[in-house]
């Protein structure tokens, strides 16, 4: 499984200068990750925000993070601004948030191709990647312990297993997975 | 009494959180920790926070790596003058938050970090906020123990190992999950480096603007 954060940090960090694409399944969560993105790269970065390609472009020596409120449109300008990204070259990524399945995605699979192959390999959906492979994880649970989740948890509650480190963790991992 | 009753309730009132703000902010801590010349952890800690959420469930969770017993300490990375105020020989750190996203509340808290000394005996510290759901079989949910200041709902455990008695149990006043990372290796940096909150700081923030 990829992991949210690292495939995010990976993203960001695959192009020097690069795009960057993070995809967010809705307008209330693409605030939590840009400041996700905010938190995750480093202070050297300087990353601001904006909402057009032209102030995007106005400091290629810092990251761009670039919200867009018309998302076809800025991916437009994208496309056609390829070029000035790469003079001077910049230092630092320009990192797009879309909507799953709205119209910046649209109009990038069909009216920018330039925009598409600039970004290649660095999109990431990393709400998706988040989901718990529970069936994986029940399953590597039980190879570990040698019983279910909730099976694991009677005698724990009960107080009747050692109070250790990897038994909380266990535990913690227990609840998680536990089917009520 | 009253004093033990007030600060259970702080802890109650600690768990109203959003999770990707706490989280964000654990990140923040894990990115200083992490970052040179001062690093105690694997560059970009912060993006192995790793969130786990529970198909068709608000639960979602954030451990420290995908290695269960969490991420290792490089002490041995540190430059020679930390290294001397150091009096472990290895640690490894671990963190692990559960939330009710949809509730926006923390659920449970494990902050652990454990390793050994230079004589090779065990050292372990732990700040702990038991899950405080209410079942057939915790009735009581997060009331662990017999009361609120023998078993505070967060506390921290202190010993060679956690289940070494007796078992000590010290109240934690009401910190964030952020906090209580920086706290914890605090305790194992004892350097200025790796002090959140210096004297000189704290005095600065009290002066009158």
């Amino acid at each position: 499984m990829r992991e949210p954060g690292v495939a995010l940090a990976g993203a960001l960090a695959r192009d020097q200068g690069g795009l960057a694409i993070v995809t967010c399944p809705d307008l209330d969560l693409r605030d939590w990750l840009v400041r996700e993105v905010e938190s995750l790269v480093s202070i050297d970065a300087n990353s601001f925000r904006t909402i057009s390609v032209t102030g995007a472009l106005k400091h290629p020596d810092r990251m761009a993070l670039l919200v867009p409120i018309d998302e076809a449109e800025v991916v437009r300008d994208l496309d056609g601004s390829r070029d000035q990204a790469l003079n001077p070259p910049r230092t630092q990524p320009i990192v797009l948030f879309l909507l799953r399945h709205g119209d910046g995605h649209r109009t990038l699979a069909t009216e920018a191709p330039s925009a598409w192959s600039w970004a290649s390999g660095s999109d990431v959906d990393p709400e998706k990647l988040a989901e718990l492979d529970v069936d994986a994880e029940r399953a590597s649970f039980t190879t570990d312990t040698g019983q279910s989740p909730e099976d694991w948890l009677i005698p724990w509650r009960a107080g009747q297993l050692p109070r250790t480190q990897e038994n909380y963790t266990r535990a913690f991992w227990a609840m998680t997975l536990e089917q009520t | 009494m009253r004093p033990w009753v007030d600060l259970y309730v702080q802890h109650q009132a600690l768990r109203a959180m959003n999770d990707r703000e706490a989280a964000n902010e654990v990140r923040q801590v894990l990115r200083k920790l992490s970052e040179k010349p001062y690093a105690v952890l694997r560059r970009d800690a912060q993006a192995r926070l790793v969130e786990g959420r529970v198909p068709q469930s608000p639960s979602v969770q954030y451990t420290l790596g995908r290695e269960r017993g969490g991420e290792e300490l490089e002490l041995a990375a540190l430059p020679p003058p930390l290294q001397e105020a150091v009096a472990l020989r290895n640690a490894r750190l671990a963190v692990l938050l559960r939330f009710d996203r949809r509730a926006e509340r923390l659920q449970e808290l494990n902050i652990m970090l454990s390793g050994q000394r230079h004589d090779d005996s065990p050292w372990a510290v732990a700040v702990h906020l038991p899950h405080d759901r209410q079942t057939a079989d915790r009735p009581q949910g997060d009331r662990d123990g017999i009361g609120a200041c023998g078993h505070a709902a967060l506390h921290c455990h202190v010993g060679p190992t956690l289940d070494h008695e007796p078992k000590v149990r010290v109240p934690f006043p009401p910190l964030r999950p952020a906090q209580l990372v920086e706290w914890a290796v605090s305790q194992v940096v004892p350097t200025a480096e790796f002090e959140p909150a210096p004297w000189s700081g704290v005095e600065a923030m009290l002066r009158p603007s």
